[in-house]
């Protein structure tokens, strides 16, 4: 056994490295493949823009008209618009440069048809990308349909700048107003400008709206819901490039408009989104959760700012091989999403201590933190970082962690109080926490109240929760606030599963009977004791007490005799021991265990057997990770195994009913032989 | 795991940055996972080149359902076994000929080894049945579990146990009963 872990141990430990002239022909031609396949993504889109394939040339022309129509319909519906006039097509003529629709022959016919197709295409690209102008110049040189088509955009967008295209439109249309579709497009900006006057920024988009911007919230009820902005410069003056929000990029017009849709909140109230050309990052916005109406955006671009500093030691020798992050943190009580932003800035790192952050937004509060294994990891919060500014934090020292006992910031305190798994508190449970040497503990107050003083600062802790019938719970807490309040709810060992159906036993092997199931054990009560370690037998007080314990469940197996009450028994995974399997059942049959004993399987077949929808904590408490201190098993870890050993017992339905102990598992016994 | 999503949303956008970034996270690995399974530098080398190239062209479409490092260790194992099947078919087609293939026996300092003990297990490990050596090399090096590397080969986890400890065993006796520091 020794053997196949130390074999197992110098594999995983095998490490081969490429030369740097490897490396740089390997990732030039990744890179090389990686653009190709850029650049054919790009053209498969454009080409394959409309998504029905036909190969009857003649349903060719019956679906776009039906696109036509859906197109013209559909953005009626989205605003609420009275009905069409009945024919798609006006009965007044407006001088066009073409007359697709008289072509007679099929050929004609089938061409006007492709034309057509490709110049909605168009129009469709242009909407997303909110291009007004780009909308607007089909007005006046494209086919009716295709300028009916783009006024609906235009009314879609509601920019006040294509008024007088669409104004133009209506007076050659000429027809009364109800019926004039380019009207009736310029009632709809004109309504939607009157109904939007005041600043967008009350809702916290960006920056405020300055008088006589577009600000038109769209209908909610119906359709998606869009951002419309555009990006000037602290001049006011319009900048072009590309808008990021999310997984969505779009390009602005050259104007700097751009409509993007309104993202999905989860638990964030704004999402911080991007701006950039070709030249790199322009500048950062908001979209606030509780932006319900769609609002504009003036995104005004400004420098970004930039950081730099030296990782050192504290005997100021340069430190490399940290991990250096930066994130954007909750200022004033808002939360920021910063997944969609924080690509944006670059981290640069020289490797010899030195690094650098550039297109770094400004405004929002950071979060810089620098860890390396061994060192105490350091946070440093910058805010209000100016645009353009370029910040030189200077040596920023890392320490040793076993340095910390000599150092001054012992100066948290951390209380709170321990509850169960219905939140009523628990007296007695057993609060420590370790770093290194240092052992800090205390027991809850009849409350359930602990209170833990003179903690270290920004140093991850070792925390151990211990309280009767809920074994040890191991979880991880660090300390960034001199006083801190922090509740702990423990469960009960294998918690989700109560209820279910108890989850399979992995063994490798079963000592002292033939492989058994647990569905063969349907009808009857059955008492699983896991946690069983009888290998360091008879030197380890553990293992004695496995003994014992495996000796009183027989001896409450022999009191049910006849009863529908069996018993199993799981022993931990067997890693280096002085027992063999053979010995340890030797003694097993020894002291008369009559029950089926079992050596666990190894850890990794448990993993990812988890119940669906494991219950949510209450908010503002830590839910202990239901996971054991020792690596047994996978049975072990299957059902929490957290104190050895440890009772469950399934009923005759074969469903997980508890965790009992010494005191209440007769109890447990007589109303499940009940049932 | 977080971070190699950032980086795969990055990627599909193009980023190069970002295929640097998962080159240099994985490449150290991936490179030992191959010439553990084929023993020949040279050769894990062209396995590593292969993989990153593909894996580049596929960026626009690449959607990550588990773990990237799964999926490279996978890549790489595919990858193998391409090449070991037309190595085997160039010393079929060139035993008529009467000329010799080089198969990988070479000495330490020629194979491209930096110690003698790591050019000993990885050609000892490359010496193993092809499937007990993937096992192995995808449990240790690739750090995937047993469910995970049954479902890729289509087989029971009770399969990839016995091949793994079997490997092992077979190992550890090719190794002389130790194994190297």
């Amino acid at each position: 056994m020794k053997q196949t872990d130390d074999l197992e141990r110098s594999i995983r430990q095998l490490h081969l490295a490429a030369d740097a002239r490897t490396d740089e022909r390997i990732l030039v031609d990744a890179i090389a493949a990686l653009r190709s396949s850029a650049q054919a993504e790009t053209t498969e889109e454009v080409t394959s823009l409309w998504k029905t394939v036909v190969k009857n040339r003649l349903l060719v022309i019956a679906i776009t008209s039906v696109i036509i129509i859906a197109v013209l319909f559909g953005l009626k519906a989205l605003r609420g618009l009275h009905k069409l006039p009945e024919q798609a097509v006006p009965q007044k003529e407006i001088p066009v440069t073409e007359d697709r629709l008289k072509a007679k022959t099929e050929a004609e016919i089938v061409k006007a048809a492709e034309e057509l197709e490709k110049e909605l295409g168009k129009i469709i690209r242009l909407l997303e990308a909110g291009d007004v102008n780009g909308l607007t110049a089909i007005l006046s040189e494209g086919s009716i349909q295709t300028r009916l088509a783009a006024a609906f955009c235009l009314a879609e967008i509601g920019d006040v700048r294509a008024i007088a295209a669409l104004e133009k439109l209506s007076a050659e249309f000429g027809a009364g107003d109800a019926n004039n579709p380019f009207a009736r497009a310029v009632s709809s900006i004109k309504s939607r400008f009157e109904q939007a006057k005041e600043p967008a920024d009350k809702g916290g988009i960006g920056r405020a709206v300055p008088e006589g911007r577009l600000s038109a919230p769209a209908e909610t009820e119906k359709g998606p819901k869009y951002i419309r902005g555009w990006l000037v410069n602290a001049n006011d003056n319009p900048v072009s490039g590309t808008v990021q929000l999310g997984e969505q990029k779009v390009m602005t017009t050259v104007e700097g408009a751009f409509t993007i849709r309104r993202p999905a909140f989860e638990k964030f109230d704004a999402v911080l989104g991007w701006a950039s050309n070709t030249e790199g990052n322009l500048g950062c916005f908001f979209i606030w959760d509780k932006d319900t109406d769609i609002a504009d955006a003036a995104i005004v671009v400004e420098p970004l700012a930039g950081l730099s500093g030296l990782i050192v030691d504290v005997d100021a020798n340069p430190v490399s091989g940290f991990e250096l992050e930066m994130s954007v943190q909750m200022q004033d009580g808002v939360e920021y999403s910063s997944g969609a932003g924080t690509e944006g800035w670059q981290i640069q790192e020289r490797g010899d201590g030195f690094f650098e952050i550039n297109s770094i937004p400004t405004g929002i509060r950071l979060e810089l933190t620098v860890s390396k294994a061994g060192f105490d990891t350091l946070v440093t919060i910058i805010d209000d970082l100016e645009a353009g500014q370029r910040l030189d934090l200077g040596r920023l020292t890392l320490k040793p962690l076993e340095e910390l006992s000599e150092k001054k910031k012992w100066n948290c305190m951390l209380s709170g109080f321990v509850i169960d798994e219905k939140g009523e508190p628990i007296a007695d449970a057993e609060v420590s926490m370790r770093i290194a040497e240092e052992f800090f503990g205390t027991q809850t107050d009849a409350s359930g109240r602990y209170e833990l003083s003179e903690l270290p600062e920004g140093v991850p802790l070792e925390m151990i929760v211990s309280a009767e019938g809920y074994g040890n719970n191991l979880l991880t807490y660090t300390c960034f606030e001199s006083e801190s309040k922090t509740d702990i709810q423990v469960f009960p060992p294998a918690y989700d599963w109560y209820g279910r159906p108890a989850p399979g036993l992995l063994v490798s092997k079963w000592l002292n009977t033939e492989p058994i199931r647990l569905e063969e054990l349907r009808g009857m009560v059955v008492l699983l004791q896991a946690g069983i370690d009888l290998s360091e037998y008879p030197e380890n007080p553990e293992s004695l007490s496995s003994l014992l314990h495996l000796g009183q469940m027989r001896d409450v197996l022999n009191e049910y005799d006849g009863k529908q009450l069996a018993a199993v028994a799981i022993h931990k995974y067997l890693h280096e021991k002085t027992l063999s399997e053979d010995k340890i059942l030797q003694l097993i049959e020894e002291n008369g265990i009559n029950f089926p004993v079992a050596v666990d399987d190894k850890m990794e077949a448990a993993r990812g057997l988890r119940p669906a929808g494991e219950r949510s904590p209450q908010e503002g408490v830590i839910k202990v990770s239901p996971r054991g201190l020792a690596v047994s098993g996978s049975t072990h870890s299957l059902y929490d195994v957290k104190a050895s050993p440890a009772y469950y017992i399934i009923d005759k339905n074969g469903l997980l009913r508890g965790t009992p102990n010494e005191d209440n598992l007769k109890d447990w016994i007589e109303e499940l032989l009940g049932e | 795991m977080v971070k190699d999503r950032l980086l795969i949303w990055k990627l599909r956008k193009g980023d190069e940055d970002a295929l640097r970034r998962i080159y240099d996270r994985y490449k150290d690995d991936l490179l030992t996972i191959a010439v553990c399974l084929l023993y020949e530098i040279d050769d894990a080398v062209k396995v590593l080149h292969d993989v990153f190239v593909s894996f580049a062209d596929n960026a626009g479409e690449f959607r990550l359902y588990g773990g990237l490092r799964s999926y490279l260790t996978t890549c790489v194992v595919n990858c193998v076994h391409k090449r070991l099947n037309s190595r085997m078919y160039k010393i079929i087609e060139t035993r008529g000929r009467e000329q010799e293939v080089s198969t990988g026996l070479q000495e330490a300092k020629e194979a491209g080894f930096d110690d003698e003990q790591t050019e000993r297990l990885t050609k000892t490990l490359s010496e193993l049945p092809i499937r007990q050596r993937e096992v192995i090399v995808m449990h240790l090096l690739g750090r995937m579990q047993f469910s995970e590397i049954a479902k890729l080969q289509n087989i029971s986890t009770n399969t990839v146990r016995n091949r793994y400890s079997h490997g092992l065993e077979e190992l550890l006796s090719n190794l002389g009963g130790e194994a190297v520091e």
